[in-house]
Parts: C-alpha cells; sequence; structure tokens
C-alpha cells in the first residue's frame, strides 16, 4: 500500500475547515465563504453533525449568560450628570472616588489604551476577502488561480495549494476533500508547469514554506500558515482547479475584487499593484488531465492512489501522490527543511537516553515488555489485581466497530476476565497452580508459555464474618437514565438476599445533599430494607463528597468489631461537582480504611467509561471497584460472592518469578505492563498491592526462551501477602517445571483458553511480539473451547464473537500493516535497540569474541545510517 | 443611529446621546466586567461607570474615539485588571478549585442530562478553560462583540481570537459530549 504523507496536513486542513465552521456559526464569515461551509456540510454528514452539535454548545453558553441587570440608579444618575456637565470633575465627586476616576480619566485612555489607536488604524486595513471568482471556477473543467494582490508592508501572502480530489465516476457529485500539504502542493505546481509551460513564478507563488515573498511580520506570518489555497477537482469533465481565499488579509477591501492571477511576485513586491484585474486561465479539463496523467503525475484508475487517498481523507478518492523521486531543488527548500527536521525530529528521540538500559529503551520504543536475558535479571516481580474494567470497556469499543486505543487493552486483565479453571485452596489463604507448554503464538521458535495461576480461598458463606455495610446511593437526576437507579435498587436485593442474621446494611442517598434512608438494620428486616430502597428516588445534582462523609459517619459510630465493616458507593459518576477537595475525600478514605471501614465502589450503567474518581477511591479504601451495566451483570456480580467482595482473604499479595540461567536464556511476561515492582521491594511490606478477595483468581503468563538442551526446572514462583485478618505475612514457593505438557495441543483447555486470551489482548495493543499472528487464528482456537462454558456463564463464546467481530476491523487480517515511514521507523529503532544491547554489554561479555562484537557493531551503525539516511529521504514535508 | 453617531451627537452637545449609548451597553458591559472581576458584581459596576466617566472626558477633551464600543471594554478590561490584582490569591484559589473538578473527573458517559446538571457541567467545564479562553468567549457569547472588536479588547490579532474561540468551543464540545450534555 502506498503510504500517503498527507496525514498530518492534512489535520491541518480538518482543523482549519473546522475553525471556518465555528467562524460560520458566529456569523464572522464573508458570505461566500459561507456558502463553502454549507457546501461541505451537504457533502459531508459528518461535518454537518459537527455542525450541530458546535450550534448546540453556543446555544448552551448564549442561554448560560447571567443576567446582569445593569448598573445601579446611582450610577445612571451619576453618569448622566457627568455626560450633561460641560467641565469640572471634582464639583460632584467625593474626595477618594476623585482620585479613582482620575487614574480613569487620565491614565487610561492615555497610558493604557495607546495602542488602541495603532490596533486600531490596522483594524480598519483588515478585510476578510472571499475569492471572488470561486463560482466561475468551480465550473468543471476549468482552471483559475488567483492571489490577493500585494499591497502595502504586510502584503506578501502566499497562497497554499489545496488539492481536492474526489473520482467521479460513479458518483453523480464529486466528494471534495481538502489535503493539503507541500507535496500536494509541488505536484500542483508540476501540473501547473506541465500546462502552462515552465514559468518561474509557479514554483515560487505555489511553490512550498519558503516562498518567494517573505512573509511580514503579523498578519502575513500567519497568513503564509494557512488560509490562501488552491483547489483541484476531478469531475467528469476532467480537472478544474481554483483558488480559495477566505480568511486572506488584504490591506484594502477593495483588493477584495481585485484578486489577482498567477502574477509575478518579486515584481509585485517591489511595484506593489494594488488595483491589479484578476487574471484567469482557461485550460480544458481534458487536456490538463491528460497531460498530468501522461507525465505520470496522477496514475488512471491506480488503485494504489486510491487507497492512498482514502487513508488520506477517509473516504474514496484519487489523491496525487509523491513522484518517486522526491521534491528536490531549491525551489522547494521549505519543504526540505522540514522533512529534514521531522526526520531529524524521529531520529533524536530514538537516541538513547542517559542511563537508560536497552530493556527500558525497548518499554519506551514500542510500550510492551521486552525478553529479559536471564544472565542479567532473572527476577521478575509484580502485584497481582483482580480488576477487570479493561475487556469490557474494549469489548464496547469493538462493538462499536472501533479499535480501541492501545493503552486501553491491559492483558492481565483480559487474561483474568475469563475462565481460568484452578481449584480453590482448601487451607491457605493462596494456592497455586503452573502449567508449561510450547507457546503457539510466540513470534521466537521454541519459545514456552509459563502460566502461573494463582487462586484465593473460598470462604464458605457460614464460615465468612458478619458484615455491617454502609451502602452510599447516588440518585441524582442521571441515575434516572436506563433505569440505573433501579439497577441499584435490583442489585442491593440480590445482595440482601445474600445476607443473614449476621449482617446489617444502612443507606444513605445524595443527591445535591445526603440524606440518610435506613439506619443501620438487620439484614433480615427485608420488608424495612425494600421500602427504604423502593423509596428512593433520582433528581438534582451529585454531590458524592456529602453522600461519602455521611456514610463513614455513620459506618464509624456503628462500628461491627471483628466484622467486615465496607462503605460501598453506588454511583454512575457523572458530573460529581459537589466535589471541591478531591485530596481531602481520598485522604478521608484513607483514614476511614486505617480504622478498619473498606470502601468498594461500585459505576452503574457506565457504559464504556471508567471512572477514575470510583478507581481512585477504591484503590485508598483497599476495596475493589466493579461495574455494573445490567441485571445479569448485577446479579453475576452479588450471588453468592459476599465473601469474594467484602472479604479480603490475601492484602498486599506479591508474586516473584525468579527464572534459571542455566535452563533459560531469556524471558517476557505477558501484560501487567504498568504493575511491575522493584524486585528489591518483593518482601517490603510498605509496598502496596493487590487484595484479593475469597474465591478470587489471577493468572500470570511469561514466554520462556528455554536453553537447548537443558532438561531441569525452569525456576522458582515466590507468592507473598498479607492474610486477611492481618498478622504477619506469609511466603510460598513453587518450582516451575520444563514442561506440564510437551504438545500445545495436549495442554489443559484453560492453558489454550489463556494462551489465546493473551494474543486476543496483545493483538490489540498492537504489540511488538503479536505481529505473526491473525485475529482469525485466535478466533478459531477460542471457537474450539466453548465446551469451558456452563449454562450460567458463556463468556467463551461471547469472547470468540467478540474475536471475530474484531478480527473484521483488520484490514485483509493482517494485524501489523506498516507504511513506509512505519516500518523504517521500526528498523531504526530495532538497530537502536541492538546497539543498545551491545554497548550495554553485559549480554555478549562472556559469550561472544570481542572481534565478533566489534564487527556486529560495525554492521549497526552502517546499517543504522543507512536508515537514518532513508528516512530522510522518505519523510514527507 | 448607531453608536459612532450617538457620539458625535454627545460631542456636539447632546447629553441624552450618552445616556442612549449608556443604555445599549451597560448590560453586556457590566456581564464582561463581572467575568473579569471574578464574579463581583460591585467591582464590576465600578469598572464599567469609570469606562463610561472615562470616555465622556475623552470625547469633551476632543479625543476622537472610532471604536467606541471596543474602547469601552478596553476600558473596563483594565480596570478589573486592577482590580483583580489587588485580590489575586482569591481568585486564584478560586480558579485552582474549578480546575481541580474538572480534571478530577473523566468525562461520564454520552448521554443527556437533567438540567440542574447541564448547568453545573457547562459551568464546571467553562470554569476549567484558560481564563483568557474564557474572556474571548465571554465576549462572544455574553457580549455579542465581534471577532474584530474582540482582537481590539483583548490585543490578540484576529486570527488568534478566531483560533482561541474555535479552541475553547472544540474544547468544551469534547467536555459536554463526555458528560451527556449534548
Amino acid at each position: 500500500m502506498n503510504h500517503d504523507p498527507n496525514i498530518d496536513s492534512n489535520q491541518d486542513e480538518i482543523q482549519k475547515r473546522d475553525e471556518l465552521l465555528t467562524r460560520d456559526l458566529l456569523g464572522e464569515l464573508h458570505p461566500e465563504v459561507s456558502e463553502e461551509v454549507e457546501r461541505w456540510c451537504s457533502e459531508d454528514p459528518e461535518f454537518a453533525a459537527k455542525r450541530e452539535e458546535r450550534r448546540e454548545v453556543i446555544r448552551l453558553l448564549r442561554e448560560a449568560t447571567p443576567t446582569s441587570g445593569g448598573l445601579g440608579e446611582d450610577s445612571r444618575a451619576r453618569l448622566r450628570r457627568a455626560a450633561v456637565r460641560k467641565s469640572g470633575v471634582s464639583s460632584w465627586l467625593p474626595g477618594a472616588a476623585a482620585a479613582a476616576l482620575l487614574i480613569g480619566f487620565f491614565v487610561i485612555p492615555e497610558l493604557l489604551v495607546p495602542n488602541l489607536l495603532a490596533v486600531k488604524s490596522s483594524g480598519e486595513r483588515r478585510h476578510v476577502a472571499a475569492n471572488k471568482v470561486s463560482d466561475s471556477a468551480e465550473t468543471p473543467g476549468e482552471v483559475r488561480f488567483n492571489r490577493p494582490a500585494a499591497g502595502g508592508k504586510d502584503s506578501g501572502a502566499r497562497i497554499d495549494t489545496v488539492i481536492v480530489g474526489g473520482q467521479v465516476r460513479d458518483q453523480k457529485k464529486s466528494p471534495t476533500v481538502p489535503t493539503r500539504s507541500s507535496e500536494t502542493a509541488a505536484k500542483g505546481v508540476e501540473v501547473l508547469k506541465e500546462v502552462f509551460g515552465d514559468r518561474n513564478q509557479w514554483t515560487t507563488s505555489f511553490g512550498a514554506t519558503s516562498g518567494a515573498v517573505p512573509p511580514a511580520e503579523g498578519e502575513a506570518v500567519r497568513l503564509a500558515n494557512g488560509v490562501g489555497a488552491i483547489t483541484f477537482q476531478y469531475t467528469d469533465e476532467g480537472i478544474s482547479a481554483r483558488s480559495r481565499n477566505e480568511g486572506t488579509i488584504v490591506d484594502n477591501p477593495a483588493v477584495s475584487s481585485t484578486l489577482a492571477a498567477p502574477p509575478d511576485l518579486s515584481k509585485q513586491t517591489k511595484n506593489p499593484r494594488p488595483t491589479q484585474k484578476p487574471e484567469s486561465f482557461r485550460v480544458p479539463g481534458d487536456e490538463l488531465r491528460g497531460r498530468a496523467i501522461a507525465r505520470g503525475l496522477i496514475a488512471e484508475n491506480s488503485e494504489a492512489e486510491s487507497a492512498a487517498f482514502e487513508r488520506n481523507a477517509g473516504r474514496g478518492g484519487l489523491t496525487l501522490g509523491l513522484p518517486a523521486d522526491g521534491i528536490e531543488g531549491k525551489d522547494k527548500r521549505g519543504d526540505l527543511e522540514h522533512r529534514i527536521s521531522e526526520a531529524e525530529r524521529i531520529i533524536a528521540m530514538l537516541h538513547s537516553r542517559p542511563g537508560e538500559t536497552p530493556d527500558a529503551m525497548f518499554f519506551r520504543f514500542w510500550g510492551d515488555n521486552p525478553f529479559v536475558a536471564v544472565k542479567l535479571d532473572p527476577l521478575s516481580t509484580f502485584g497481582l489485581d483482580v480488576d477487570t474494567a479493561s475487556p469490557r470497556l474494549c469489548g464496547s469499543y469493538i462493538e462499536r466497530g472501533l479499535l480501541p486505543p492501545k493503552a486501553a487493552v491491559r492483558t492481565e486483565e483480559f487474561i483474568n476476565s475469563n475462565p481460568i479453571g484452578i481449584a480453590a485452596p482448601q487451607k491457605d489463604d493462596l494456592g497455586m497452580n503452573i502449567e508449561v507448554a510450547p507457546s503457539r503464538y510466540s513470534s521466537k521458535e521454541g519459545t514456552r508459555l509459563v502460566r502461573i495461576g494463582i487462586r484465593a480461598r473460598e470462604i464458605p458463606d457460614a464460615q465468612r464474618k458478619g458484615l455491617a455495610l454502609t451502602v452510599v446511593v447516588d440518585v441524582s437526576g442521571s441515575m434516572k437514565r436506563e433505569n440505573r437507579l433501579e439497577l441499584v435498587k435490583q442489585s442491593l436485593l440480590t445482595l440482601v438476599s445474600e445476607l443473614d442474621g449476621r449482617d446489617s446494611i444502612a443507606i444513605v442517598a445524595f443527591q445535591s445533599t445526603a440524606r440518610l434512608v435506613l439506619a443501620p438494620t438487620s439484614a433480615t428486616d427485608i420488608d424495612t430494607i425494600v421500602a427504604a430502597l423502593g423509596a428512593l428516588s433520582p433528581g438534582g445534582s451529585t454531590n458524592v463528597q456529602q453522600g461519602l462523609e455521611l456514610g463513614y459517619a455513620l459506618a464509624l459510630r456503628h462500628f461491627k468489631e471483628g466484622g467486615n465493616n465496607h462503605v460501598a458507593l453506588f454511583s454512575d459518576g457523572v458530573a460529581n461537582t459537589g466535589i471541591t477537595d478531591v485530596d481531602g475525600l481520598l485522604g478521608k478514605t484513607a483514614e476511614a480504611h486505617s480504622m478498619g471501614i473498606d470502601l468498594n465502589s461500585f459505576g452503574v450503567g457506565m457504559g464504556n467509561h471508567n471512572d477514575a474518581l470510583l478507581e481512585q477511591l477504591a484503590d485508598r479504601g483497599d476495596g475493589q471497584c466493579s461495574y455494573i451495566d445490567g441485571v445479569a451483570q448485577a446479579v453475576h456480580l452479588f450471588r453468592r460472592n459476599v465473601a469474594g467482595l467484602f472479604q479480603a482473604v490475601a492484602r498486599d499479595a506479591k508474586v516473584q518469578v525468579e527464572f534459571d540461567p542455566e535452563t533459560v536464556v531469556r524471558f517476557r511476561q505477558i501484560g501487567y505492563e504498568n504493575r511491575a515492582i522493584a524486585d528489591a521491594d518483593f518482601r517490603n511490606d510498605a509496598i502496596d498491592a493487590g487484595e484479593i478477595g475469597a474465591g478470587q483468581q489471577v493468572i500470570a503468563l511469561y514466554e520462556v526462551e528455554p536453553r537447548a538442551g537443558s532438561e531441569g526446572n525452569l525456576g522458582i514462583v515466590r507468592l507473598r501477602w498479607q492474610p486477611g485478618s492481618g498478622g504477619e505475612f506469609l511466603e510460598r514457593e513453587m518450582a516451575i517445571p520444563p514442561f506440564t505438557a510437551e504438545k500445545y495441543e495436549t495442554s489443559g483447555a484453560h492453558f489454550r483458553l489463556s494462551a489465546a486470551v493473551a494474543a486476543f489482548a496483545e493483538i490489540l495493543r498492537g504489540s511488538y511480539w503479536a505481529r505473526s499472528t491473525t485475529l482469525s487464528e485466535v478466533a478459531a482456537e477460542i471457537e474450539s473451547l466453548v465446551s469451558l462454558d456452563t449454562r450460567d456463564d458463556t463468556r467463551v463464546r461471547d469472547l470468540g464473537q467478540l474475536v471475530r467481530k474484531a478480527a473484521g476491523l483488520f484490514p485483509g487480517d493482517a494485524t501489523w500493516a506498516p507504511n513506509d515511514v512505519d516500518r523504517l521507523v521500526d528498523e531504526l529503532k530495532r538497530n537502536r535497540w541492538m546497539r543498545s544491547l551491545l554497548e550495554d554489554g553485559r549480554e555478549t561479555r562472556q559469550s561472544a569474541q570481542a572481534e565478533e562484537v566489534r564487527k556486529l557493531a560495525d554492521q549497526l551503525r552502517k546499517q543504522n545510517d543507512d536508515l537514518e539516511k532513508r528516512l530522510r529521504e522518505l519523510l514527507p514535508g | 443611529m448607531d453608536d459612532s453617531a450617538l457620539i458625535a451627537r454627545f460631542k456636539a452637545g447632546d447629553s441624552g446621546a450618552f445616556d442612549v449609548l449608556v443604555e445599549r451597553h451597560q448590560e453586556t458591559l457590566l456581564r464582561y466586567a463581572r467575568g473579569q472581576c471574578g464574579g463581583s458584581l460591585d467591582a464590576a459596576a465600578d469598572a464599567v461607570q469609570e469606562a463610561f466617566l472615562a470616555m465622556i472626558h475623552a470625547v469633551r477633551n476632543g479625543k476622537d474615539i472610532l471604536e467606541p464600543i471596543a474602547w469601552l471594554y478596553r476600558v473596563v478590561r483594565n480596570r478589573a485588571f486592577d482590580a483583580r490584582r489587588k485580590d489575586r490569591r482569591m481568585i486564584e484559589r478560586h480558579q485552582e478549585a474549578a480546575r481541580q473538578v474538572a480534571t478530577a473527573q473523566e468525562p461520564p458517559p454520552g448521554e443527556r442530562l437533567e438540567d440542574e446538571e447541564k448547568r453545573s457541567a457547562l459551568r464546571l467545564h467553562f470554569s476549567s478553560l484558560e481564563s483568557e479562553v474564557q474572556e474571548i468567549l465571554r465576549l462572544k457569547m455574553e457580549c455579542n462583540r465581534s471577532y474584530r472588536e474582540i482582537a481590539t479588547i483583548t490585543g490578540h490579532s484576529l486570527a488568534q481570537v478566531s483560533r482561541l474561540i474555535h479552541g475553547g468551543l472544540d474544547h468544551l464540545a469534547q467536555r459536554l459530549r463526555g458528560a451527556g450534555v449534548i
């Protein structure tokens, strides 16, 4: 696929268009440009929708205008008197005010507003000119050019060309998608030269950022950045081109009607001719197009070029690409400069930073965990976490036909949210299970996948501690939507039906203010609870701060010794406007936690939205943050899960894996990119790590590259945690066997599911390590595992469908589809990374001969220079 | 009769013309002044009154005021600036609080909100804008000033005004969409 380098410039163009849209809505556009905006809207529904949205914002803002009432009668009278009085200020002013007014009278007009006059005079000269010839030039097959006449020292505006392409072969109406870039500008120049002969002024007036006329200060500089334009249009009849100068600032209103034709710029700057008549060129479209095609400037029916255009403008059409040999020469000097500076920027970014290890560099380049040499660092340490918000969030992106952003895909949460099939330990708080089999989705031959599963002890309902729950419910107006409040009631009823005589529940509701709905009541008093819930109705705004403060006060007053004391916050997170002091609120949560009250937060009906506040609160309160989107989910969350939600069996749970350098060359951890803990902190119990509720389970996956011929264990896994009831930290360890299954196919079904889910997430992340895998492969694997589903739990089937859907979002199933620049940059990154490995020297010190290392370094340096050179050549302006 | 004509009449001795001018512009000026004075109505009224008085004086002294309305806003702006400098600490605290709230929460999901929440969301996100953007948006939305007048009042260039207004609206649209207001 042809890479089209115009994307950034296209962004500029889109922004410029947006800005014109805003100006149009505010009545700040010349009527003719306004018509242009109207035309865009009629051709582009998205643009029209944007206009409606913008209109709505403006309406809201205007509506929100406060009534000011006006000056008081005293003031008015004073002003009337002042206006009548011929002279003498002090006669009617009290002394102190007189002093102030003297400032007002003399200092302000004289000293603070003097530049008003200067602005004023240039303000008069400002004129927003619209292109007067645009209408006639739109006739297909006709070409007109013009530029604002120069006049006065501030002029010298350069015209940027915008080439509007649109294939009309099978469309009645030509879509006009402006693309602005210096390449297209240069290409435009080529076309012009071809048609009109090689006149110097083409390259100068339509060239690039340097322009023949140096932009003057102020207006002209901004002009050069933006507004003059020539548009080319492809129609059934051929090419038409026209210029747009909307927003061009010229010196005199009269000039707007004298937008000149392609001028001799050098002449104009020497001798401004503000009254120059427009000059137009007529060129039969056929001829223009024919010549352009003949010269190879535009490929006729070129699929590659249309594809490039599609990438560029998001729609079908024909774009004018860059000539294969690039643009060279002094006329496009500015272009070249820009191009080079962009290349330099990228190259500079790829330099290693002071003190940066090769591994850190890898993470910076690709955002993935690198393979780590066991000889250098045999340890991998991380905190456990049972959050599962990421797959739900990404799922909703995919359902809407979009790929989620990389940052939203947290691989470990994908793995943990699917069945992982590990039996709960009987005695210990946490149990471990390790499986090892050949890796199926690896980009490296011979690697193995190590799956470490951790499962928390189940607490039989009879054995769990009594729960003193204070529910804090958001009953603001937005909770009315989608029956969110009903969802909360449903959730609480499900929960209460799981509770018994050991438990008590209190309810606080908040909207603009907070109020006590139900004082602590035994969970068996169902009628009272149902009646209290039934009385909740939504309305008003959201004052979560007051709600939580009241909730904490209540929980403290009715603290249950030896029980699970929890505050549960239910909110949709909409407009938490009452929070004037976020830190204070978080501090209060932490303080309550230290007194034994934990906080669970439940996001209700939030779709694909994560609420930072809810998550932070749960984090500080040592509880979980869960999201509830529907009744089924609520039931799944609360049914038989009281202990899982409200009784942590392990706190600050950390895992440390130590690989054996005798059997493993390298390893990489899959996921947990943001959960790494410094190896030395494994036994630092002050480091906050994950809380694990009863029955919960966590998986960690490693891809390891075994040492050839080795047979022993791959390493040891250590698990450390504090029991949920407090007390001494406990530690357990377990060896990683070389294999639990010698073939991938014979490994356990849950193992294969975890592997496939990890591959799915890594592909979504665009991981460096998942480039060789396709989503259809992954989908097929997942679909083969649906037997893991039960009647109540169809997660595997649902996942298979989701992966299929996601597969459809990658063109041609290719998960890694780089353009030329991407590929070059990627190669350059790899080169730099390898050099950094060599320079680091630790990995090669013993193993290879010095001579070989030097040779390799030389090779890499050469390759690097070559890559840099190619990058400079390839990069667009 | 347009503003310049009113000024000319006033210059010629028709004091009623000035009253018409005051009547016509006091409300929007006051609105603007209030925004500039951090919400204080008293300080705003002072600034507006002084601006009108300054204009009376300037006209009497034979000054040509070419864009009288922009001129008035400009004076109000300078007065408000002085007033604000005095209790800057209060303003900064106020703005900081607003910003904290605005950044402390992610935009909530996209659906229409209740009126009350809508208004508070709008206020919230508006107050999280840069103060210069707030000022320019107020001049446009609440005071109906043209881009050119705004440029003159604030000392920005026309293109900057256009960019700031567009940028501000864009930012607001995003936030309000996120908050389910639009």
